[in-house]
């Protein structure tokens, strides 16, 4: 069995563009300043990120204007969307794991030597 | 910690999880603005509530308004109608004479009437309401405004907040359902050469006969608006609203006003439905409000 941490994306796993995905993919369509503020990001920190995210395809970015206003707006694809959701079960699967205690792994031979051995009363 | 070739302290992972679900949440509750849509469209339902009042028994009988009616004494017989016409049948439906006739400015009953159809063939506006014309002109000027009204606050609220749920859907399926009734009218249907089965819709019958399939549609518009919101609190209230028009449309209302003891009219239904959708929508824009404080 792989390891939850193998469906981890290089891109997706940053605190930030988690962050960035996790607010487009619940808003569709979004202006940059209101992703700002929701992160507590300055402009340029944000553009970074940006510009990683639609390298990759994760993210589109529309320039235009509303009224005589320059505005940009950010809408998540699909690949950012299947990113962010292995992105999460990943972390969800190893949340899982850190929260299970640990069993110690028993070889096949020491098992077979258990098999009808007494339990031994604590 | 490493796991793989990624780095995870313990307990990072969860707190990840905890910021995205916190993100998502105030992202949601910036986005949604579906309480303003349900204000407006209850303040449209009440100000239609005037068309909805009890027409009087002569207009709904097609006669002058100085009639009045009495009971018919015991020594006067129901009046034989006219020989062969009492209940003629005519392509397999069966059609009374009507004997609520004025006799010197008096109609005694019981008597057999017929209802005035006239503009309810052109657009489900009711065959006993007071005035189907004007219900189908208030319908069908109020929604479009309230649907535009709508998109345009929506529009307005991406515009101030940068982020706001989408209206398309909404107003396309509130427009097209409006025009679904328009085009389900009979004479419509008959004007369009469209096959008959089309107008059942329109057809008076239990629905439609109270003139308030409208607020059908606007349920139904209810459900397209919580799937683009992404809210189950609307789809609880829209399936509500949805259930409270099908009993105002089919049943009337006011007989259960009546053994309450309250005297009024079919127009309590859509009293009712109207306060309640807008009291809905005030009742969601202040828990709106606290939570996005």
């Amino acid at each position: 069995m792989s390891h939850p941490t193998e469906a981890l994306d290089e891109i997706v796993h940053q605190r930030t563009r988690l962050g960035i995905l996790a607010v487009l993919a619940e808003a569709g369509r979004i202006q940059f300043g209101f992703l700002r503020d929701a992160l507590n990001l300055t402009d340029g920190n944000l553009s970074r990120h940006l510009t990683i995210l639609e390298d990759a395809g994760f993210v589109e970015i529309e320039k235009g204007y509303e009224g005589k206003r320059p505005r940009t707006w950010l809408r998540i694809t699909k690949p950012g969307r299947r990113a962010l959701g292995a992105e999460l079960a990943a972390l969800k699967t190893l949340v899982g794991r850190l929260e299970r205690p640990v069993a110690p792994e028993v070889s096949s031979d020491e098992r077979s030597d258990r098999d009808g051995a007494p339990e031994i009363a604590q | 910690m490493t796991f793989g070739g990624h780095h995870l302290e313990p307990g990072q992972a969860r707190q990840w999880i905890g910021e995205v679900e916190y993100l998502q949440r105030r992202t949601r509750i910036a986005r949604q603005g579906f309480w303003l849509a349900l204000i407006v469209l209850g303040i449209v339902i009440l100000v239609s509530t005037p068309l909805y009042f009890q027409p009087s028994q002569q207009r709904v009988l097609g006669l002058p308004a100085t009639v009045v009616f009495k009971p018919r004494p015991a020594s006067m017989p129901l009046p034989p109608a006219e020989a062969g016409k009492a209940a003629s049948e005519i392509d397999g439906r069966r059609y009374e004479t009507p004997t609520c006739v004025a006799t010197h400015g008096v109609v005694y009953t019981p008597c057999n009437g017929v209802f005035q159809r006239s503009s309810a063939d052109y657009f489900p506006g009711g065959t006993s309401t007071w005035s189907p014309s004007a219900i189908a002109l208030y319908w069908l000027i109020a929604l479009p405004i309230a649907y535009l009204l709508i998109g345009w606050s929506y529009r307005r609220r991406r515009a101030k907040r940068g982020v706001a749920t989408s209206p398309v859907a909404f107003v396309l399926a509130g427009l097209a359902l409006l025009a679904l009734l328009v085009i389900t009218s009979p004479s419509i249907t008959h004007l369009l050469r469209l096959p008959a089965q089309v107008a059942w819709l329109g057809f008076p019958g239990d629905l439609n006969i109270r003139g308030l399939t409208p607020l059908l549609t606007v349920g139904a518009g209810l459900f397209v608006l919580s799937y683009s919101e992404r809210s189950r609190a609307l789809a609880l209230f829209a399936g509500a609203f949805f259930a409270l028009a099908l009993l105002v449309s089919l049943y009337d209302l006011e007989n259960l006003a009546v053994r309450l003891g309250m005297d009024v009219g079919p127009e309590v239904g859509v009293f009712v439905l109207g306060a309640f959708t807008a009291l809905g929508g005030l009742g969601f824009g202040l828990a709106h409000r606290r939570t996005s404080r």
